[in-house]
């Protein structure tokens, strides 16, 4: 960990070099801003992340955990206090500031990669993660918020930085890395590392116990909340399990599944009790899943219709346990309207604010219920792709960010009205119109063309990533695969290699999932948007020297011919020889296939379970199994497989 | 966690409401009433526990029983048995008592019979209750819950405990006891639902349910059914607690089901951290799409 100054003169050079005029564009009824330049954040005087200069925007509220647009308030003059929206563009390496008074856009600010999520401090300064950058990078608002902010610094993390958090007393930063895996800490103030600690895969949105002694992780997939020591030197990590079941007496092992848990926020403050009566409460947005048992083969995928409902599970913060076990309260709406693709979520007042992708919709649940997806008490219609929500208490209005339509509303929650809305630069420069249209298919819900219980590409790829689930299928248990960074070069496509052609398997896919299928120009931009989908960045191969050195290892032994893995898993193709091989040394009893499409092995480490049908939970479970012909992996020592383990991790 | 599912008439088809596919025509659910019950405003009370068995008096007591008679059953089989044998004369000897009564109230109330058991969670009451007589043994617990309700809008449950004491085919006074409960939610101005509390449980009282099903995280549900439902859920700090219900209709008088009525779905939710001092407390009703999705 270092404080990466070396490249921001390059960075502020390239991004000066590219910054355009956008234009003003009107979509809808959506106001337009007039258009605003891109201007170079200007770099700090000192190589320092502190703030330099007093006065201009300051955080809004207690708001201490970030989100995809975050809200600040500045000095209007005669005592009069106005409110900004600062908005991660994530289709450009761009911080947008909004005036939510007078719905319109106020400065563009360049960063040094895209943004993903944004936080004002408790000093007004603003960070922003950069998730394909690897970095956190901190701005200092100027004195009028129509001027861009001022770069700080930025701050190397671990891979895919996704969220932060403050604490109470503003003194740490929180980072969750999405790819790493793990919770940095920093100091709020020099923003120099604290401490890291390790966590189950795919760690999204963070809060803080009010006490400032824990911090609660969402996880993408497996329905699980880490919840995370700051006060002790060890930092200690423990899960909380959110799984619910459809009945009292379901063994923990048939419980429901989960996936979608990319947002997580919690009462307010202690004096939210005055009103609402709630303490110590934790919402984890998610999707109760159940994929089948896996033994038995299904129409399409999972053997209950449907597979996938809405939950909120509400977590008491105290006991670190989920309140929310059984999926069995009646239900808001139908299937098709459900939010399960939610993203983001704020608290406020007894109530939770939750986006939600694919119906494209900011929905108002009541806080207080055992599930408050069953209980919604109001819903407005966004642009598409709300990625971010802000409240603001006192305005009684939340702002929403739609990165899809590049829109913000401005909703009033009080208010039956439909939400004003502001468009910015319409078409991104980040972004062709192509893969923009792939990508509002691919989240979209209730689209009979693709699958018929409403279920989208996003349900089972949340971020074109996978959900960790086996699926029971037509074919048997099939464990859903990756597709960010695993599509080129990979064909044949599906667990069988039925298809040479993406867009085959997609038709397959659909028809699986009782689609009606898409056009031919639509299909197209779905598989650009699939190709275009953002790695994870390689791993770098380890500093410390012995890690180094099994890693190295671990690359001879994974390209030599007594371990044979490079037989299949070309090194030069994708890690695939695109061919089908029997993997099992006996064929299970009816088994339809005669053998498997050999998967790329791109990000592996990242993708448990492994195997067509997940049976394996490590990547050690499938070197050491008895039950399958890969290669000569039964015969390595412990020393040799941890080699090749390490190895893979760098993939 | 310790739950407990009281009745599985639902099953996993609870979910259906909530599992509907998208591409069906069924109409679209009417937005749910939703109450916030202010937990603390909830009087305190209190129900008799079942006297012990032990308890039964050995003789008859003085004091009779007031409220309840008990009513012969006629003995069928008698009746052919001395058709069969008509010129046998009559005994002179004392009238043998009937071989069953039915034990119901002297006027009409809103009420429920039960013979208790111990570590029962579902009770089933009737508005009478059948015994056999001639038997042995120690009188036998029968408990009476009724209904009434008073003008200031609270309501009034007397628990009267009584023993039947199959030997002598009589009533026994036993104990008697009334709770105050106070009503948490209205239809039409009138209430349905009312709610008394103690120290670790809360309990509702609500019109007759046939389909039910309640779950809590700490303890177990007691669920006492009659002209009226009382469910009693458990209330420990970080836990929850939910009851869901079909009723036939928002009104605890005289409420003949319709057949082509949807029921209401009632949904009770407790949720209680343990930085919490109640819980909190969410009653939702909405009327069903269609009876048979409590099928």
């Amino acid at each position: 960990m270092h404080y990466d100054m070396r490249n921001l003169r390059n960075a502020v050079l390239w991004v000066g070099s590219a910054a355009f005029l956008l234009p003003a564009c009107t979509y809808g009824k959506a106001t337009a801003p007039s258009s605003i330049s891109i201007t170079p954040a200007k770099v700090a005087p000192a190589n320092s992340c502190a703030r330099v200069h007093g006065g201009g925007a300051a955080r809004l509220g207690s708001a201490r955990a970030s989100s995809a647009i975050a809200l600040a308030t500045y000095p209007r003059g005669a005592g009069k206090t106005g409110t900004i929206a600062y908005v991660a563009d994530a289709d450009e390496p761009t911080l947008r500031t909004i005036d939510v008074d007078e719905r319109r856009e106020l400065a563009a600010t360049a960063l040094k990669g895209r943004p993903e999520q944004v936080m004002v401090l408790g000093d007004g300064r603003v960070a922003v993660t950069l998730r394909s950058a690897n970095a956190v990078e901190v701005l200092e608002p100027a004195q009028q918020p129509s001027d861009p902010l001022e770069v700080r610094c930025v701050v190397d993390t671990r891979d895919e930085p996704i969220a932060l958090a403050a604490t109470p007393d503003d003194a740490t930063v929180l980072v969750t890395s999405g790819w790493g895996h793990a919770l940095g800490a920093f100091d709020a103030k020099t923003f120099a590392p604290k401490f890291e600690a390790s966590l189950a895969r795919d760690p999204r949105s963070v809060v803080v116990s009010d006490d400032g002694s824990r911090a609660f992780v969402a996880h993408v997939v497996e329905a699980r909340m880490s919840v995370i020591d700051l006060a002790t030197p060890e930092h200690a990590v423990r899960l909380v399990d959110l799984r619910a079941k459809t009945s009292a007496d379901e063994s923990p092992e048939a419980a429901r599944r989960g996936c979608q848990g990319f947002a997580l926020t919690k009462v307010a403050d202690r004096a939210g009790a005055k009103t609402s009566g709630m303490i110590d409460r934790l919402f984890a947005p998610m999707v109760s899943v159940n994929p089948g048992d896996g033994a038995s083969e299904s129409e399409g995928y999972g053997s209950e219709s449907p597979s996938e409902v809405s939950e909120v599970a509400v977590v008491d913060a105290s006991a670190e346990r989920a309140l929310t076990r059984l999926v069995r309260l009646p239900a808001s709406g139908t299937a098709h309207t459900e939010c399960l693709l939610p993203r983001a979520a704020a608290y406020d007042d007894g109530a939770l604010y939750v986006t939600c992708l694919g119906i494209d919709a900011l929905v108002k649940l009541d806080a207080r219920s055992l599930d408050p997806s069953r209980a919604e008490l109001q819903r407005w219609n966004v642009a598409a792709g709300p990625l971010g929500v802000g409240i603001d208490h006192d305005g009684k209005r939340a702002v929403v960010w739609s990165q899809f339509d590049r829109e913000v509303a401005f909703v009033g929650i009080e208010s039956d009205a439909p939400p004003e809305r502001l468009a910015v630069a319409r078409q991104s420069a980040g972004i062709t119109a192509n893969v923009a249209l792939g990508r509002r298919i691919f989240h979209q819900m209730g689209d009979a063309r693709i699958s018929a219980d409403g279920r989208a590409c996003a349900s089972c790829h949340p971020d074109g990533r996978e959900d960790a689930l086996t699926w029971s299928t037509p074919d048997g248990a099939r464990q859903t695969p990756m597709l960010a960074g695993r599509i080129a070069g990979t064909a044949p496509y599906g667990w069988l290699g039925g298809s040479d052609k993406v867009q085959d398997h997609l038709k397959k896919t659909f028809e699986r999932l009782g689609g009606e299928g898409l056009p031919k120009n639509q299909l197209a931009a779905l598989v650009d948007y699939v190709a275009s989908m953002a790695p994870p960045a390689p791993r770098a191969i380890p500093a410390e020297p012995a890690r180094a050195a099994l890693v190295e290892r671990g690359r001879a032994l994974f390209g030599s011919n007594e371990t044979g893995c490079s037989t299949c898993h070309d090194v030069s193709h994708a890690f695939t020889d695109g061919l089908r091989h029997q993997v099992m040394t006996q064929a299970p009893q009816g088994s339809k296939s005669d053998g498997f499409d050999t998967p790329s092995l791109r990000f592996v480490a990242g993708t448990a379970p492994y195997f067509h049908d997940g049976r394996y939970k490590t990547l050690d479970d499938v070197l050491t199994a008895p039950d399958h012909a890969m290669g000569e992996s039964t015969r390595l020592s412990r020393g040799d497989r941890a080699a090749i383990v390490a190895y893979l991790e760098t993939l | 966690m310790r739950s407990r599912a009281l009745s599985l008439l639902f099953g996993a088809a609870l979910v259906v409401p909530a599992t509907r596919s998208f591409a069906d025509d069924t109409p679209e659910p009417a937005p749910p009433r939703v109450v916030s019950v202010d937990y603390a405003s909830i009087p305190t009370g209190t129900f008799p526990p079942l006297p012990a068995e032990a308890d039964a008096p050995k003789s008859a007591p003085n004091a009779r029983v007031k409220g309840l008679k008990l009513e012969p059953v006629a003995d069928k089989g008698a009746a052919k048995r001395v058709r069969k044998h008509p010129s046998k004369k009559k005994k002179p000897s004392h009238a043998k008592p009937p071989r069953f009564v039915e034990i119901r109230p002297e006027a009409p109330s809103l009420g429920l019979l039960y013979v208790p058991n111990e570590g029962s969670s579902e009770i089933d009451g009737e508005s009478s209750q059948r015994l056999a007589c001639g038997n042995a043994g120690d009188a036998q617990r029968v408990r009476w819950e009724r209904l009434t309700f008073a003008p200031d809008g609270t309501a009034c449950l007397q628990i009267d405990d009584v023993w039947f004491d199959s030997r002598s085919c009589s009533l026994w006074p036993g104990s008697s006891a009334v709770t105050t409960l106070k009503p948490v939610a209205w239809d039409a101005g009138k209430p349905w639902l009312y709610a008394v509390r103690g120290d670790t449980s809360v309990t509702f009282v609500m019109p007759r349910s046939n389909e039910m099903s309640a779950d809590t995280m700490v303890g177990s549900p007691l669920t006492v059914r009659g002209d009226f439902t009382r469910v009693t859920l458990p209330v420990g700090r970080w836990g929850s607690g939910s009851m869901l219900a079909a009723l036939p209709a928002l009104a605890l008088e005289a409420a003949p089901a319709q057949a082509d009525k949807p029921p209401v779905e009632l949904s009770l939710e407790l949720v209680q951290t343990m930085a919490e001092r109640y819980p909190t407390l969410l009653v939702r009703t909405r009327e069903a799409v269609e009876p048979a999705q409590f099928e």
